[in-house]
């Protein structure tokens, strides 16, 4: 570390940090829901407007606040947090804050903080436009992929070996485990050993293997960790050049095998209020939003997986055909209620609206 | 002192004539270290007194004891269990007639122990017990008169878990040192507090403490009053320093923004401040630097800042090969004064007190499970003592081991540095195929399905 780094990262500490560590929260939690306002509203340009959000969260965190929005410590916050209700409030809500400010923000908005806030998913789509840019075309299958890949995996190879020599390595520096596996997964799912579809279950063991070590109380660092911190953490940060060499190859790689968060958020938007439904009446199978949606929350026979879907709105707006609606599944009853509903009007012969509101993998 | 004097320089010189010449020990307490819980730390910083001709250590364990051990060998005197984990200095008193040992633990008691023998001869609760009341965080106490009584003052935090008492309280009580009977407390807030500094400062004992909201007390040591308080923009963690110079006492104290700030000790006012690149979280050490008053101060911007004591001006600052997290401790060696601080990257660092220069480093101790959440915790500082000529250096590492050091070998010998990350690597091949082969499963099985639901429809 350099020495003369001065002074602390975080810009604006004076004013901010007046109320035991905690006003700055606030700042986080404001912002938040300021990005929620912007999404509800935004209309024109709704694309643009949800990458400006992205940089501007970018910067947000990395310089403004210390809330860690990293994917692992939000898990971890969480769980810290909640065990210091009722002896530290302040320090509850200042590790409480940010995870119940999205889980909030999801069951109300849909899971919009993959799609519009996370620093690492942001990192991935960045990956995946200068790939479009600079390898315009489909790359899925080709030699083109291996060899990104092959030279992602011997680079990380050689900065790992260049680091692990020059400090001792802990439990906290766990992340290149997890750049490790991605690895092997796009690997094995670019030459077709694995499917994409039941390899994101590893979401899952993720997430188990992230709650086991917090619960311990032992730390390992999110892949955007050291942009939080600004500590000398060369663990983490090669773990997000590879997650966004990973993405390179195989679009929002992380999101979609080994995302611990991304998980959470996928099985809380079963309750959440807004969903991004595709009505089959209108849509004419032209496939331009399963080409555009980065996640791979859309196919042909099921339309938007609700526990994929990050929620950027990319297939609303590149839809010609206005085949893709949000709605609000509040008030309408639970998947299974609307899915017997369903039944039973086409039993009767009667004109369903349920389509209207309900995911075309549910009915 | 928690720190052996107001100016906190954690060393002590022992005229003592020792049967055995002090040679390098190691002491791993109970040996259940490993099993220590990480986010707590495992040991106190040690204290060093001569009790009965003879230099004992005293340091607080995470396994709840408090041990006496011989300073020059390591053997060990005697231990005392407490109920909960032990991570304030026990603090050594000699009344004129016997040498006391004040031990805070976090069940909530202050421990008065014969020093000699480890008999316990009073102990006193905080706070009344409540089953709803969770562990207490019971920094050092210090030794002081409240008049003419010798009183021990305990700073104290506290908090209920119950819905209805829910709480958090933290305070300054002050214990007759002798009987325990309890003279006076104060109320400061719900914040952890700071070790306490006691001091005579402008002709009156005072009591000085820190809060975790940044707030810096100093109270009247005969009733509590608080005489004044400044609040800087982040907790104060380290212990306040009170240094007697050319402008009369003044209390100089740092906070974890990075700030540390000179006032004057009778009204608080600001005599200087200075940034460092980074959190100090240790407590501020006063020293002499070629002739000046000065004061030392280590920074998690990896360097330990000199700094004047009369302007604040930086006199030089040294990098070490860590964030620092530890205090300083001065010993004078025979080239000339030296300071020894901890630092991240787990070795300790002396540092030539005139120039800044690095004379010496040691390794000492790898984490037992990670570096980023060590920050969560208060860790030993080292201590220095000098017994019968000889310079010890200790150091309750976070390894689980109590090591004491001959200067000697410290500035003689190479470092030892065990730096390995075999193990980190060994763990990678067993990830991937586990990872790996469980996402082969699933694939097959999803195939399967797959197959046997293409199979129905046809």
């Amino acid at each position: 570390m350099n020495p003369q780094r001065l002074p602390l990262s975080k810009l604006l500490d004076a004013p901010f940090i007046s109320l035991d560590e905690t006003s700055i929260e606030m700042g986080s939690i404001l912002f938040l829901f300021l990005c929620i306002v912007v999404i509800t509203t935004s209309r024109r340009r709704r694309q643009l407007v949800r990458h400006l959000v992205q940089v501007a969260s970018l910067v947000f965190f990395f310089f403004f606040v210390y809330s860690c929005l990293g994917v692992f410590g939000m898990i971890r916050n969480g769980l810290y947090g909640v065990s210091l209700i009722g002896s530290v409030y302040t320090e509850a809500f200042y590790w409480l804050a940010l995870p119940t400010v999205v889980i909030a923000s999801t069951l109300v908005a849909g899971p919009v903080f993959c799609g519009w806030v996370c620093p690492t998913g942001t990192i991935q789509e960045l990956s995946v436009w200068v790939r479009q840019r600079v390898l315009p075309g489909k790359l899925r299958g080709t030699r083109v992929q291996l060899v990104l890949l092959g030279v992602a995996l011997t680079s990380s190879v050689v900065i790992a070996i260049t680091v692990s020599l020059s400090r001792e390595l802990f439990v906290e520096d766990s992340s290149l485990h997890w750049a490790a596996i991605l690895v092997l997964l796009c690997y094995l799912v670019v030459l077709g050993v694995l499917d994409d579809l039941p390899t994101r279950r590893l979401r899952l063991f993720s997430v188990v293997a992230i709650v086991v070590t917090a619960v311990s109380h032992v730390t390992i660092t999110s892949p955007v960790h050291f942009a939080f911190t600004a500590r000398d953490d060369p663990s983490s940060a090669l773990t997000t050049v590879i997650i966004a060499a990973a993405s390179f190859v195989v679009a929002r790689s992380w999101c979609r095998y080994l995302c611990p968060w991304g998980f959470l958020m996928g099985w809380l938007s079963r309750w959440s209020r807004m969903r991004i439904v595709r009505r089959d009446d209108r849509c004419t199978q032209c496939n331009l939003c399963i080409e555009r949606c980065d996640v791979g929350a859309i196919d042909v026979q099921h339309g938007v997986r609700a526990e994929q879907c990050q929620f950027c709105y990319a297939c609303v707006d590149v839809c010609t055909e206005s085949a893709f609606e949000v709605v609000d599944v509040w008030g309408i009853g639970t998947p299974r209620e609307v899915a017997e509903r369903c039944a039973a009007h086409r039993h009767s012969g009667s004109v369903c609206t349920c389509a209207r509101a309900t995911p075309a993998a549910e009915r | 002192m928690s720190r052996h004097d107001t100016r906190n320089s954690a060393s002590i010189h022992l005229a003592l004539s020792t049967e055995a010449q002090p040679a390098a020990w190691e002491f791993s307490g109970s040996g259940r270290a490993w099993s220590y819980q990480p986010g707590s730390g495992v040991w106190s910083s040690p204290s060093v007194a001569s009790v009965g001709g003879r230099a004992l250590l005293f340091v607080g364990s995470y396994d709840h004891d408090v041990y006496a051990l011989d300073a020059a060998t390591g053997e060990q005197r005697w231990q005392f269990t407490t109920g909960g984990r032990v991570e304030a200095t026990p603090i050594v008193w000699y009344d004129g007639e016997r040498t006391w040992v004040y031990v805070a633990s976090r069940d909530r008691q202050v421990y008065a122990l014969d020093a000699e023998v480890g008999r316990q001869q009073w102990t006193q609760s905080v706070v009344a017990f409540r089953p709803t009341l969770t562990e207490a965080d019971l920094p050092s106490p210090c030794v002081g008169r409240v008049g003419d009584i010798a009183a021990l003052f305990v700073p104290y935090w506290v908090a209920d878990r119950s819905l209805p008492a829910s709480q958090q309280e933290a305070g300054v009580l002050a214990l007759e040192a002798t009987t325990g009977r309890r003279l006076w407390s104060v109320s400061l807030g719900d914040n952890r507090l700071t070790a306490v500094l006691c001091a005579q400062a402008v002709g009156r004992p005072q009591v000085f403490v820190g809060s975790a909201n940044g707030n810096l007390y100093a109270l009247a040591a005969d009733d509590g009053r608080i005489l004044w308080q400044r609040t800087e923009l982040d907790a104060v963690r380290g212990v306040p320093s009170l240094i007697v110079g050319a402008g009369g006492p003044r209390v100089v104290f740092s906070s974890k923004s990075g700030v540390v700030r000179s006032v004057d000790a009778e009204s608080g006012a600001q005599q200087w401040s200075y940034r460092a690149g980074d959190w100090v979280i240790g407590s501020v050490v006063g020293t002499r630097v070629a002739g000046r008053e000065a004061v030392l101060i280590g920074s998690y911007d990896h360097s330990l800042h000199a700094l004047d004591l009369t302007t604040g001006r930086s006199l030089w600052r040294s990098d070490v090969g860590g964030a620092i997290y530890s205090a300083p401790a001065l010993l004078a060696g025979d080239d000339g004064p030296v300071a020894v601080v901890a630092a991240w990257d787990h070795f300790l660092y002396g540092i030539d007190v005139s120039s800044g220069a690095r004379r010496w480093r040691r390794f000492a101790g790898r984490p037992q499970w990670d570096v980023v959440g060590l920050e969560h915790s208060d860790w030993a500082s080292p201590v220095t003592a000098r017994i019968g000529g000889t310079w010890m250096v200790y150091h309750g590492s976070y390894d689980g081991v109590l090591r004491g050091w001959p200067l000697a070998l410290l500035a003689g010998g190479a470092s030892d540095d065990r730096r390995t990350n075999t193990r980190f690597w060994l763990s990678f091949p067993l990830v991937l195929v586990g990872v790996g082969g469980l996402a082969l499963a699933l694939t097959r099985r999803h195939r399967r399905a797959h197959d046997a639901s293409t199979a129905d429809d046809e």
